[in-house]
């Protein structure tokens, strides 16, 4: 007995699929290419200030000399002091509070502080679309529950999506081209894509869900939600004394041998409620941390539950690690990278599935093209704004607009996008000169020795295909 | 990375594979085999599990399937020469009319159905108290898989009115036993 759904289901779901695709395709496109880059956002900090010491161990007494640093620099002491700690996939410490941050050399002075440069400006844009904080993650929310319903409702409209699953036809019909890659990626990768989209979707939308449930459930206050889903602070009443750092390790490294510190908040400093919480990770988990928090003299009070609470705390703190792929070794992050792309080519294709089916050509295809190839040369220009006069987010929108002009204006689809694709290259070419002009060396680490080799082969591959058409042509 | 890590990447390709060879070679005993590919990919999925855990054990999963399969369509592809249909360039200005249609669905489809949802998927806290925050989390988790369906059912409807009346009621009935 096979289950096939009436025609009428399929044509109303296929129609609802096309027009809910097109209204958020422009968006979902940004978001995806700028996600799937995001996986690899630790790696790209490391690349764009490869002059900040690294080193993978540290000691109680350079977090101490860090502090004190710290609070000679700053005005008044912060609620909160954060010291991030060096991990696999950033080597470095810094220390932060009240909006003020710095990296900690090894002898526990003072750096650089972080810069708000180029990688900022790409976070910015996947998880906010450069739209104020809590209105960008709403929309890029928004964006992520439209695609759990193109999910569902794609495999709706296709019933042979699955009977067709290894079919791919290159070259010949652009519709069916278009149609087969977009629905082959689709399929194979649909449980990733859906946890992805609800990750995404449940981040985003958090903050709506809590400004409904508050009023409902917990007289208006936000914090109260918060902390019965995440648990709250603990309550202290102790003399103001210096905090008994080492203690607090040892006791962390006796009492949880498998936990790995990635970082330390210094909370209430200077009052008598003040405490120590040390994030740590755990093997095989995907919760972002487990909070153990600590006396000033290094006892420890409790853990905040986040490993084995309630399922649904767990579940809340395990959406970080899942949706950004930073769990594993590098390997899973290489995995998400090449999947986040497969979805950004899914997002591209689904629209030159429709225009491919129009019997006539218009500007929404100039637009189009502009949106698909000016994208990545925006974000190639943007690089080159931030070196030049720091400014990466008005370098990425002015370039997508002079693309999608220039498409317009031009009205060869063709032209335009190699236009494109040789400006993404020449871009990428100067990038790697300012870089090189900048830093005088390309692997001053490893994260930007792999950076760097990744473009200068992306380079050379494209250089090949140019050399292999030449020759062809003549 | 431990060194189990080849193990359950190689059953998972021989499921893959299995199911590959069927849909390519066989026509008779296709659901048998089928059931085979499947099954052994659910063995991967169990050695997963077993190496890495529960948590990474069921994402890598997951992911080694999609990647698996996305290999075995590389290999696979058919390659053929373009064709090139030539198409007029013209440019149609959108009417009045369709572009308030687009707007109205765009309101209805978008901030209605968000609050409906949101109210909607409220109710599971509300009506199931003793352990509220278990199920705040469960509604936001639903909120978007729910409002994505309504906004493809809304574009999927010829006529927005249908759509908007029952989203606007759920919406309002859902608000009510909520708040009062």
């Amino acid at each position: 007995m096979t289950i096939k759904p009436s025609n009428q289901l399929v044509k109303s779901a296929l129609s609802g699929h096309s027009w809910l695709g097109l209204c958020v395709s422009a968006l979902m496109y940004l978001i995806c290419l700028t996600g799937t880059l995001s996986v690899f956002f630790e790696e790209f900090e490391r690349w764009e200030q490869p002059e900040i010491e690294e080193y993978s161990t540290y000691s109680t007494k350079q977090i101490e000399t860090a502090l004190s640093y710290f609070s000679n620099r700053i005005e008044k002491t912060p609620e909160s002091v954060y010291v991030v700690l060096p991990t696999q996939a950033v080597p470095r410490i810094h220390i932060s509070g009240d909006g003020k941050e710095w990296f900690v050399n090894q002898n526990g002075s003072l750096s650089s502080p972080p810069e708000e440069g180029w990688t900022h400006g790409l976070k910015a844009l996947h998880t906010t679309l450069h739209l104020p904080q809590t209105l960008g993650l709403i929309v890029v929310g928004a964006l992520g529950a439209m695609l759990c319903g193109l999910i569902v409702s794609g495999l709706l409209a296709h019933p042979r999506i699955f009977k067709d699953a290894f079919r791919l036809r290159l070259g010949g019909n652009k519709r069916l081209e278009q149609a087969d890659v977009h629905n082959r990626l689709g399929v194979w990768g649909t449980p990733f894509y859906l946890m992805i989209g609800l990750t995404g979707a449940y981040i985003g939308l958090i903050s709506v869900l809590v400004a409904f449930a508050a009023p409902a459930f917990y007289d208006g206050d936000r914090e109260a939600i918060i902390e019965a889903v995440y648990g709250g602070d603990p309550e202290l009443s102790q003399p103001v004394v210096p905090f008994n750092i080492e203690n607090a390790f040892e006791t962390l490294a006796r009492e949880h041998p498998d936990a790995t510190p990635i970082y330390m908040v210094f909370q209430k400093m200077d009052t008598e409620q003040q405490f120590l919480e040390i994030a740590a990770t755990l093997p095989g988990r995907l919760i972002y941390s487990e909070m153990y928090r600590f006396t000033t003299t290094g006892e420890l009070l409790d853990h905040q539950r986040l490993s084995d609470g309630p399922v649904a705390r767990q579940v809340a703190y395990s959406v970080y690690r899942l949706h950004f792929g930073h769990f594993g070794t590098g390997w899973t992050k290489i995995v998400y990278g090449l999947l986040g792309a497969g979805l950004t080519i899914i997002a591209a294709t689904g629209v030159n599935i429709w225009l491919a089916r129009r019997k006539k050509v218009s500007c929404a295809n100039d637009m189009w093209l502009a949106m698909v190839w000016g994208t990545p040369l925006a974000l190639a220009v943007s690089v080159i704004t931030n070196n030049l006069w720091q400014l990466p987010v008005s370098g990425f929108w002015l370039t997508l607009l002079s693309s999608i002009i220039l498409c317009c204006v031009f009205k060869g689809g063709s032209r335009s996008k190699t236009i494109l694709i040789r400006l993404t290259g020449l871009s990428l070419v100067l990038v790697m000169y300012q870089y090189y002009l900048k830093f005088g060396s390309f692997d001053l680490n490893p994260a930007a020795l792999k950076i760097n080799m990744a473009i200068i082969l992306m380079l050379s591959v494209y250089l090949l295909l140019v050399i292999k058409r030449f020759f062809i042509k003549r | 990375m431990n060194d189990y890590f080849y193990f359950p990447v190689i059953i998972n390709f021989i499921g893959i594979a299995v199911i590959y060879a069927c849909w390519n070679h066989f026509n008779r005993n296709k659901f048998a085999l089928n059931f085979v590919g499947w099954g052994v990919i659910t063995i991967s999925m169990l050695f997963w599990v077993e190496f890495y855990g529960a948590e990474y054990g069921i994402v890598f999963s997951c992911i080694s399937i999609s990647i698996t399969g996305l290999l075995c369509l590389g290999v696979n592809y058919q390659r053929r020469p373009q064709k090139v249909v030539q198409k007029n360039y013209q440019n149609n200005w959108i009417g009045v009319r369709q572009t308030s249609t687009r707007f109205l669905t765009f309101l209805v489809a978008g901030p209605l159905a968000l609050f409906a949802c949101c109210a909607l998927c409220l109710l599971i806290p509300h009506w199931f108290s003793e352990q509220r925050s278990h199920n705040l989390v469960l509604a936001a988790f639903l909120l978007p898989i729910l409002w994505g369906l309504v906004s493809f059912w809304v574009c999927a409807k010829d006529e927005l009115l249908v759509p908007f009346v029952v989203i606007l009621l759920t919406g309002i009935f859902s608000s009510l036993i909520l708040f009062l």
